[in-house]
Formats: structure tokens, sequence, C-alpha cells
């Protein structure tokens, strides 16, 4: 699929409002997606995820505001905005009279592929996924993973060059979701196909996106690299464990920290983890406690992302 | 972008294929429903019955049971579909799929259309089984055909998208569609049934329909088929304008 060559983002949202029987979904949201990136779009239930990729899919109608996708403006260009997306919406909707390779065939046939074509299309990416044994099986005969992997297949089938996945590792098992997680980022490395990803499983995000945009409310509470982010709010723990009790020098007193039964547990910010591990060992060493082990514990983005909506909830 | 024909042609093929796939839903009753009419009507009571308006009365009540089938089926593809696919929510497959509102429009329209022929030419076929069928006026017997099938399959996309329970989908059908077919002339002449009857069949617009197509079958005429056609056309323009919109705005369809 071609798109405006002169786009250098693939989705620029500006001032986005979506206002449902007079319930205000979205509140005037801005933010960009960068052509080829894996970016991550969080937030807790009724966040307004859903909402947003409905509009930007023209799922749902916009009720102030531009999106335009590949320099395409998904309302005045729709056509040619469409062609650019493929998405694997978060609730698995398909025909039930249809079979998987049918269903497939239909779907490439909508974006103007031609029905050899398409079954050849079809037929590959069955086979990659792995159930290329349930092509004739009807969409009710799959398992839930199945079902899922049939989403995905149906949204890339018409190779788009942005690829939206709502949630794309709902009722997935481990095995499947890793599986997952390596095509994706073999679909975004090989074809350079921007992914648009929702999920709940932070960890998932913290894993494959490059850039994470957190909404809560319908208004963005974070947008930043994963790594930005982790450094800058990523609260993380040295433990360090002392040879006999003691009472702590007063200098410990300035940190953030907690002391039981030999102990020593203090909370920093990630930038800062190396600086107080290397003044903490010094001030012990001065103080002439002796120190057994110690280590460092990285926090994890799922309570960063806790501690971010609780604290917007909260005001 | 180049018009999506593909896309077109891909919509439009489901939309007709579909039928096919629950052929006990969608096409064994209503033509075994037409079979018995034949027999109870047309051959059991219609032999007993003196020629009405110089023709059989098996061939007297054809164009009205033939109308009733093809609005059926017209009406009843989009509705189905519309309503079903939302339901199930793979609506969405067509609405983000680069197919415009005319594309959209036209191809759930002209598969409706194809499936009330469809069903109305088996209509045909089983009432050859029993008497010669005759054609007056194959044009005007077309123009009605694809009008009649062209506004019930628009009525049907109205319905599909406005209802919210299986039961609403078959409120127009039920209790519109078919009480105005049987007291829109398929039985009778307007001099045989009392003041009253002929009064409520003359303001009944499926009178005209049945009665255009009467006479493109039989040259039996019971009112002005041009006029008729001229009704129908302008219902036509106004109706695709409705669902047009309608499609465009995503009534029903986007949140």
């Amino acid at each position: 699929m071609v798109s405006k060559s002169t786009a250098k983002e693939s989705i620029v949202i500006k001032d986005l409002k979506k206002e449902y029987q007079g319930v205000k979904a979205v509140k005037g949201v801005s933010f960009s997606v960068k052509k080829g990136e894996i970016f991550g779009f969080l937030g807790p239930n009724g966040a307004g995820k859903t909402t947003i990729i409905n509009c930007i899919t023209q799922l749902a109608s916009i009720t102030s505001g531009t999106i335009i996708v590949n320099g395409y403006d998904v309302i005045t260009d729709y056509l040619d905005a469409r062609t650019q997306i493929g998405l694997s919406p978060q609730d698995l909707n398909f025909d039930i009279y249809f079979s998987v390779l049918n269903t497939l065939i239909y779907q490439a046939g909508y974006f103007g592929i031609k029905k050899n074509e398409a079954k050849k299309r079809a037929l590959k990416l069955l086979k990659e996924f792995g159930i290329l044994d349930k092509k004739n099986e009807l969409f009710r005969q799959l398992s839930g993973g199945m079902k899922r992997k049939l989403s995905i297949i149906k949204a890339i089938i018409h190779e788009p060059q942005i690829l939206i996945l709502d949630e794309p590792t709902a009722a997935l098992d481990v095995d499947s979701r890793y599986e997952l997680w390596e095509f994706i980022k073999k679909l975004n490395k090989s074809k350079g196909i921007t992914i648009f990803l929702t999920t709940h499983y932070i960890e998932e995000a913290e894993k494959l996106c490059e850039r994470i945009c957190i909404i809560n409310k319908g208004e963005i509470i974070k947008l930043d690299t994963t790594e930005k982010i982790m450094d800058e709010l990523s609260q993380n723990i040295i433990t360090i464990y002392l040879e006999k009790e003691t009472n702590l020098p007063t200098a410990i007193k300035k940190y953030k920290y907690e002391y039981n039964n030999r102990k020593l547990e203090i909370k920093v910010a990630k930038k800062d983890q190396n600086k107080v591990l290397r003044e903490v060992l010094k001030i012990l060493e001065d103080a002439g406690a002796g120190v057994v082990n110690f280590g460092l514990e990285q926090e994890k983005l799922e309570n960063i992302f806790r501690r971010l909506v609780h604290s917007e909830g909260s005001k | 972008m180049k018009p999506n024909w593909t896309g077109f042609y891909t919509l439009f093929k489901r939309e007709f294929l579909r039928f096919f796939q629950v052929p006990n839903n969608t096409i064994f009753p209503q033509l075994i429903t037409v079979l018995f009419y034949f027999l109870i009507f047309g051959i059991a009571i219609g032999s007993r019955i003196q020629e009405v308006a110089g023709v059989p009365y098996f061939l007297f009540i054809l164009p009205g049971l033939f109308v009733q089938v093809l609005i059926n089926g017209s009406y009843s593809n989009p509705s189905g579909s519309l309503f079903t696919s939302r339901s199930w929510g793979n609506i969405s497959d067509v609405l983000t799929a680069p197919i415009s509102y005319t594309q959209f429009t036209l191809a759930y329209i002209f598969a409706a259309m194809l499936r009330g022929f469809f069903l109305g030419v088996g209509t045909l076929l089983i009432a050859w089984i029993f008497m010669p069928i005759q054609i007056y006026n194959i044009f005007i017997l077309l123009a009605y055909v694809i009008l009649i099938s062209f506004v019930f399959a628009l009525a049907g996309v109205v319905i599909g998208l406005w209802s919210k329970t299986w039961e609403q989908l078959n409120i127009f059908i039920n209790f519109i569609v078919t009480p105005l077919t049987f007291l829109g002339g398929v039985f009778y002449t307007l001099d045989m049934v009392p003041g009253l009857i002929a009064t409520i069949t003359r303001l009944n617009p499926i009178f005209y329909m049945i009665s255009g197509v009467r006479y493109g079958m039989l040259g039996i005429k019971d009112s002005n088929v041009f006029i008729g056609l001229g009704i129908l056309a302008v219902i036509a323009v106004v109706m695709f304008w409705w669902v047009f919109t309608l499609l465009k705005r995503g009534y029903n369809l986007r949140t």
C-alpha cells in the first residue's frame, strides 16, 4: 500500500475530542506516532483507548479535532487513510457462516486484492501463525488463541503500513503471547510497519514499545520513550545486608529507607541509583558497618503505571 | 485513490452468497409457501372459480405472489445482514475498508435485488409446473420488478440499521408489508370486494405494484401503470438519498 511520502509520522492526532451522549470520552488529546515505531497506548479500562482507536479507524465519529494517517485525513481522504491501517480489534468479531480461509479472502477483497492473490497471502499467513490446518473450519470452532491469531492475520492480509492491535494478547497462553511478541517485532523490523498497541499487560509494553502514552479519563498523563519513563519515574530499591544488627549512621537518614533485621532497603529514582548506592556504601564503610551483600531491584513499569493512574485519579 | 471495484464486488458477492449458506432459512420456506398458495388457491379453490379479469384464477394470483416473494427477498437480505453484522460486530470489517459510501450502499442494494430476482424466478418456475406463464409486456414488467426490489432493498437497509432486536427487525415485514400485500389485490380485483376494502386497497401502494406487474404479465389494467411507475421511481430516488445519508452518517454503525 502506498503512503504519502512526505509524511514523517504515521499518525498525527490534534486536539481530538469525542463526546457520547454528553459524556466527554476524549478531552482534547494531541499526539503523534512516528513511522516504524512500536507505540504503546496504555490506560485503565474506560480511559478512552478504544475510543481513540475507533476515531482513527473511523468506527467512531470525531466530535472535533483532526487525525492524519500517513498524510491522509481520516475524514476527507478516508479511502486512502483506510488502506494504510490494519485493525485487530479488542472484541473478536467474525461472520460465523464463513470458513477461516473465506473470511481472509473476503477481508483482502474489501481492500482491493483479487481472489487468487488473497488466497495465496491467506495460506502463507495461516502457515506462519501455525493454524493452516484450520483453514476450512468455521470461526466458532476455533479456540480463543486461534481466534486472536486469525484476527491479527485479518488485520495484516492487505499489508498495511500501520497495524493497530487493541489488546492482542488477551486470552493467549504464555507461549502464544511470546510467539506473538516475536511476530510483532519481526513485522516491525522486517517490513517497517508502525505498530500501535494497547495492552493491559504492562510487561508487554515494556518489552515491545519504544514509546509509551499513558491515558486516563480521556487525557494523556504521560508520553515519552519507555526508557525515559523508567528513568524518571521508577522507584528502584537498593537492598543492603549488614554483617550485624547496628544503629544506622545519621547520614543514611536523608534517604527514603527501611531498616529491619540487618536488611536496609532504600527507595531511589532510577537515574540516581548508582550515585546513591556508592554514597550509602561509603557511609556504611566509614561508620564501620560491615556489608555482607547488596542488590538492586528494578521497579516494574506496571507499578509506575498504577502510581501515575492513581495519583491522577485522586486529583 | 482509484475506485475500489474489487472491494465493491467482494462486498456484493458476500451479501448475495450469504443467503445460500442457510437455504433452510432463506430459500426453501418462501418457495414452499408459494407452492402451497398455488396448490390451495390456484388449483384446489381456483379450479372452482370462473376466470377473473379474463384469465384463469391461478394466473391472476401469480403476479401478486411473485411481488410478495420479490419484496420479501429484497427486504430480508440487507435487513438481516446489517442487523446480524451489527450484533456480531463484524460490520467493522467493511466500515474500516476502502469502500466508498456509494459502493457500500450499492453493494447491499444490488445483492438484495438479486436475491429478490432469484426467488421471483423460483416462483415463476414453480408456477410453470402447473400452467404455462405469460409475459404481456416485458419492459413494463422489468421496470416494475427493478423498482420494487430496489425500494424494498432500501427499506431493508433502513430497518437493518434501525433495529436493535430481532423483534424490531420483523415488525416491518410482519405488521406492514404482509398485510398490505394481502390487501393489495393479490387474490381479488377491486370489483370483487366491498367498498371499504376497495377504498383501502386503492390507498395501498403495494396495490399499484401488483397491478403494474399484473399488467406486465397478463395485460390486465387495474390502475395507470405509467403513473404507478413514476411514483415508484420518485420513492426510489428519495429512499436512495435517505439510505445513502444514513450510511454516510454511520447511523447506528459508528459510535
